[in-house]
């Protein structure tokens, strides 16, 4: 297994970064030798993300297994385990099992556990909670945009050259 | 998990039926006339209620602060003069009375409000108060079109001074603060003749039951019995008075007849009727 | 056109500017905390008395069962609800002035709900069951009745708390990640432990913005219903005066009203306080006045619906009702709001007024407390007529329920005073995306060069 680098440079701007992954994506086409690369930044770029790389984003599956859930949790609970174990007596000549008061429980509870399961979902999908990388600034959640990049032993020293020769205020390795 | 038990009730109660429909299989069904013409406001069913059914005296102060308890009441109307009469402040012939207590209604407003389950209807047609389940979120009662339904605002059970708890009913329990009660068509004297019913295999027997207010009354203006047995006084009555569950006086027109449900129109279906009081100058 | 925020804010001095709001507080904030403190210490010695000697304490009598706890308890969830509408409803649709005031928005959708959710509690005549009407496995077989309309408000009142909550720690996580960044010692480790190990990064943020589209469409919906659910325990009985077909949009508009009343009235005190003029800036609370205006209009109209129908339907009970609110012994109190509540959002229609600080704090204050009053219009009056005339009957709150509930606007103050002191205020990252969005986007469409500061900022 080759030796591998990660290098982690801060922009003063997105532009800077931007024209700072162009170049290494076309290196990359090349020769080779970017394994990985990470923006991190103090608010989101969806334009810069696919740039980097377009990935999928998987939490509103989560979302829509914890609603399904919920509905279904609301139904049972309140339709099977209460009305049907418990509560049998028609009170008001009401049904047993009365299909409105039913209804708003599980719409209740249809939200109540999509929401959580967004929340998981959000987790799972952002890999958190985590340990904090030593490669971080506080500058990040400031106003610079930090650019992780992961290289091959043989490009490290020409992949930090680039880096800051678009204008790098920084570049902390591992 | 209840998931057969759930199919199962779902077919069985889901269907729409007669009022009280559900209930057609069980052998009794209690229910009250009160005759209006008969009733002479002297307050004698209010005097055994406290007595059968240890209610507190809350005394005069609590009482004009609206916290009286008592399960059944001797409501007086006045009757003023109609629109474009002479106004009078006393009408000439003294009040209308009207004993006001739980109506044990078919299809209460009161039951399915409670948060807790703490009032339901019991197969035999009463409208039951579960007093240890009772956590008093009081909507019962705002819920409840006849007021009947009293709320312990505070306790009374130090209040019988020796050695007046001697005189303390027994067969029922004394209620503590923040629990709803009313009136419960005198539960345990129903329980008690079921027994013994049952102890000599045999139906409760027409006037066997009878409530306090009803051995009390002078006049005997109360009449209470099983409603699914034909022969009873009180169905007998209900049969005359062409008075049944799911009818509704508005719906059927002005029947001929002296008997009516208070507040019909709200489709409550209580189990007490009562009957008309007839004035020799409407006659 | 007025821009809602200067271009040209330098990205560090919003971190720096919404961190100072952390810093420790002067001795003002602590005199306003131990007030607070003193008040529902009077509020927790009134429950104590009440919960010794019985609910008649709370002078509730026979028909009056309910009370002014019932009345804070819509109060207070109503207030919760402008929250979640400036939060969730503008960000569908991409309004770019929601992003500085949301976040005090709904801290006070969470900490007002936190309020409301102790009254249905301390009305119950047996306090310490409280929890029977929690769905819980026990070996005795009991649940909760899911019949009754209280259980509906149980489960959803349960749910947007949690749901609020969740929005709200959701939505701090990349500000919690700027506290870690700048704070040292122990609160550096409880930052930490608090942003999950927040970096930024673009994999974060993708599954961030999506979870967040998420919970804002999860969050509309539900905030609607909890409103109207809270109107069901009222619609769903069978009382003249509260059994109202319009009850559940009109409850929901009412919520809003006094809500975007009480968000113009932090706006205002958050603005003196941390000096944020900067972010929360004067075309934002314009805006903020005149949406304001919008939604007390619907509760106007749902307000004469309301009247109309009763006079049209011709019920001898109903009408009975409305003429005891308006010739009753309530009548003061309900003339006062209606015309007040009627009259008073007439006056944001004068710039003059959205832009006098002084004179909008007043105005929304007395907006909140017309509010109050409405929700009191709504349980006493109606109770005080009903199909019984011989139970017809007043109530008169006593000094028990009048102390609780000034204890919870006491306890609302001092749960939003610990909030702002140890959780941002002011979305940072949220700004930052706005300047972003605004020096980026709007530049293009307009075609300007970008000016001299402008490449600084970002830097």
């Amino acid at each position: 297994m080759k030796k591998r680098y990660n290098l982690f440079a801060l922009f003063n701007d997105f532009d800077e970064v931007r024209e700072a992954i162009i170049e290494l994506k076309v290196m990359d086409l090349r020769e080779g030798g970017v394994e990985e690369m990470r923006m991190k930044s103090p608010v989101p770029h969806p334009e810069l993300e696919e740039v980097i790389g377009a990935r999928p984003v998987f939490v509103q599956r989560f979302s829509f297994v914890g609603a399904l859930l919920g509905a279904v949790a609301g139904f049972l609970l309140t339709a099977g385990l209460t009305q049907s174990m418990f509560t049998v007596q028609p009170q008001g000549g009401k049904p047993v099992i009365p299909i409105p008061p039913d209804l708003i429980i599980m719409y209740e509870l249809t939200i109540l556990l999509g929401v959580w399961f967004t929340v998981i979902g959000f987790l799972i999908g952002a890999r958190l909670p985590r340990r904090r990388s030593r490669l971080y600034s506080k500058r990040v959640s400031e106003d610079q945009v930090g650019l992780l990049v992961e290289v091959l032993e043989s490009h490290y020293q020409k992949v930090k050259d680039l880096l800051w020769r678009h204008k790098a205020q920084d570049v902390l390795e591992e | 998990m209840g998931i057969e038990r759930m199919i199962k009730q779902w077919f069985e109660f889901r269907r729409s039926g007669q009022v009280g429909d559900e209930y057609h299989r069980h052998e009794y069904r209690w229910g009250m006339t009160i005759d209006l013409d008969k009733c002479i406001g002297c307050n004698a069913c209010v005097t055994a209620c406290y007595a059968e059914n240890n209610l507190p005296v809350v005394g005069k102060e609590r009482f004009a602060r609206g916290l009286a308890m008592h399960w059944i009441r001797l409501e007086r109307y006045w009757y003023t003069g109609e629109a474009g009469e002479k106004k009078t402040r006393f009408s000439e012939r003294g009040a209308q009375y009207l004993p006001m207590l739980c109506q044990q209604c078919e299809h209460a407003p009161c039951e399915p409000v409670c948060p807790v389950t703490a009032t339901y209807h019991t197969p035999d047609g009463l409208n039951a108060q579960v007093y240890n389940r009772c956590i008093g979120s009081r909507y019962c009662s705002n819920n409840c079109p006849y007021k009947v339904r009293y709320f312990n605002f505070y306790s009374y059970y130090d209040t019988w001074q020796t050695p007046l708890e001697q005189q303390l009913n027994p067969d029922l329990s004394v209620r503590d603060k923040g629990v709803m009660e009313k009136c419960t068509f005198c539960v345990q004297r129903i329980r008690a003749a079921k027994n013994r019913a049952k102890n000599e295999n045999r139906k409760v027997r027409d006037g066997e039951v009878m409530t306090a207010c009803q051995q009390a009354c002078p006049t005997r203006a109360i009449v209470f019995g099983n409603l699914e047995d034909p022969d009873s006084q009180v169905a007998r009555s209900w049969k005359v008075h062409k008075m049944a569950f799911g009818h509704n006086e508005k719906k059927e027109g002005k029947k001929p007849v002296r008997g009516y449900r208070v507040l019909e129109e709200l489709n409550t279906e209580p189990s007490i009727q009562y009957l008309e009081r007839v004035r020799d100058t409407d006659v | 056109m007025e821009e809602e925020i200067r271009k040209d804010i330098q990205w560090a001095q919003i971190n720096r500017d919404v961190l100072h709001s952390m810093a420790s507080p002067r001795p003002a904030y602590w005199a306003l905390v131990g007030l607070c403190v003193a008040v529902v210490l009077v509020g927790v010695y009134a429950e104590i008395h009440q919960y010794r000697f019985g609910m008649g304490e709370a002078r509730l009598n026979w028909p009056q069962m309910w009370g002014l706890y019932i009345a804070n308890f819509i109060f207070w969830v109503g207030v919760s609800h402008a929250g979640t509408l400036l939060s969730a409803a503008l960000f569908l649709t991409n309004t770019e002035w929601r992003r500085p005031v949301y976040r005090s928005a709904e801290a006070m959708t969470s900490v007002a709900l936190l309020t409301a959710a102790l009254f249905p509690v301390i009305h119950l005549g047996r306090v310490w069951d409280f929890y029977w009407v929690l769905p819980y496995p026990n070996e005795r077989g009991l649940w909760p009745n899911f019949r009754s309309p209280l259980l509906w408000d149980m489960a959803a009142i349960f749910t947007y708390l949690n749901s609020s909550m969740l929005f709200l720690y959701y939505g701090m996580i990349p500000d919690l990640a700027i506290y870690r960044d700048n704070a040292t010692g122990w609160r550096h480790r409880l930052y930490g432990w608090l942003s999950l190990g927040w970096m930024g990064t673009d994999r974060q943020w993708r599954n961030f913005r999506k979870g967040y589209l998420l919970l804002a469409c999860f969050l509309l919906p539900l905030a609607v219903s909890v409103h109207s659910i809270v109107a069901s325990d009222f619609a769903m009985s069978v009382m003249p005066g509260w059994h109202v077909t319009s009850f559940p949009p009109y409850f929901v508009a009412g919520a809003l009203y006094s809500g975007c009343a009480a968000i113009i009235t932090l706006f205002i005190l958050l603005r003196y306080t941390f000096r944020y003029e900067e972010y929360l800036t004067l075309p934002i609370l314009d805006k903020l006045c005149k949406l304001t205006f919008a939604i007390a209009m619907v509760w106007v109209y749902l307000n004469l619906i309301e009247f109309a129908s009763v006079w049209y339907g011709h019920d001898m009970f109903e009408k009975e009702v409305l003429l005891e609110k308006a010739a009753g012994p309530y009548a003061p109190a309900w003339w006062t709001m209606l015309i007040l509540g009627v009259g008073l959002p007439f006056t944001l229609l004068v710039k003059r007024v959205r832009r006098n600080m002084l004179v909008l704090l007043g105005l929304s204050m007395l907006i909140n407390i017309i509010m109050w009053l409405e929700r009191w219009m709504i349980i006493s009056p109606a109770l005080a007529r009903n199909h019984e005339p011989y139970s017809w009957g007043y109530h008169w709150p006593g000094w028990v329920e009048l102390s609780i509930t000034l204890a919870s606007f006491a306890w609302f103050t001092l749960l939003f005073l610990v909030f702002v002191k140890i959780f941002p205020s002011l979305s940072m990252y949220e700004v930052k995306e706005m300047l972003f969005h605004r020096r980026h986007v709007s530049d293009r469409l307009v075609r300007e060069p970008a000016p001299e500061a402008d490449s600084a900022t970002e830097g």
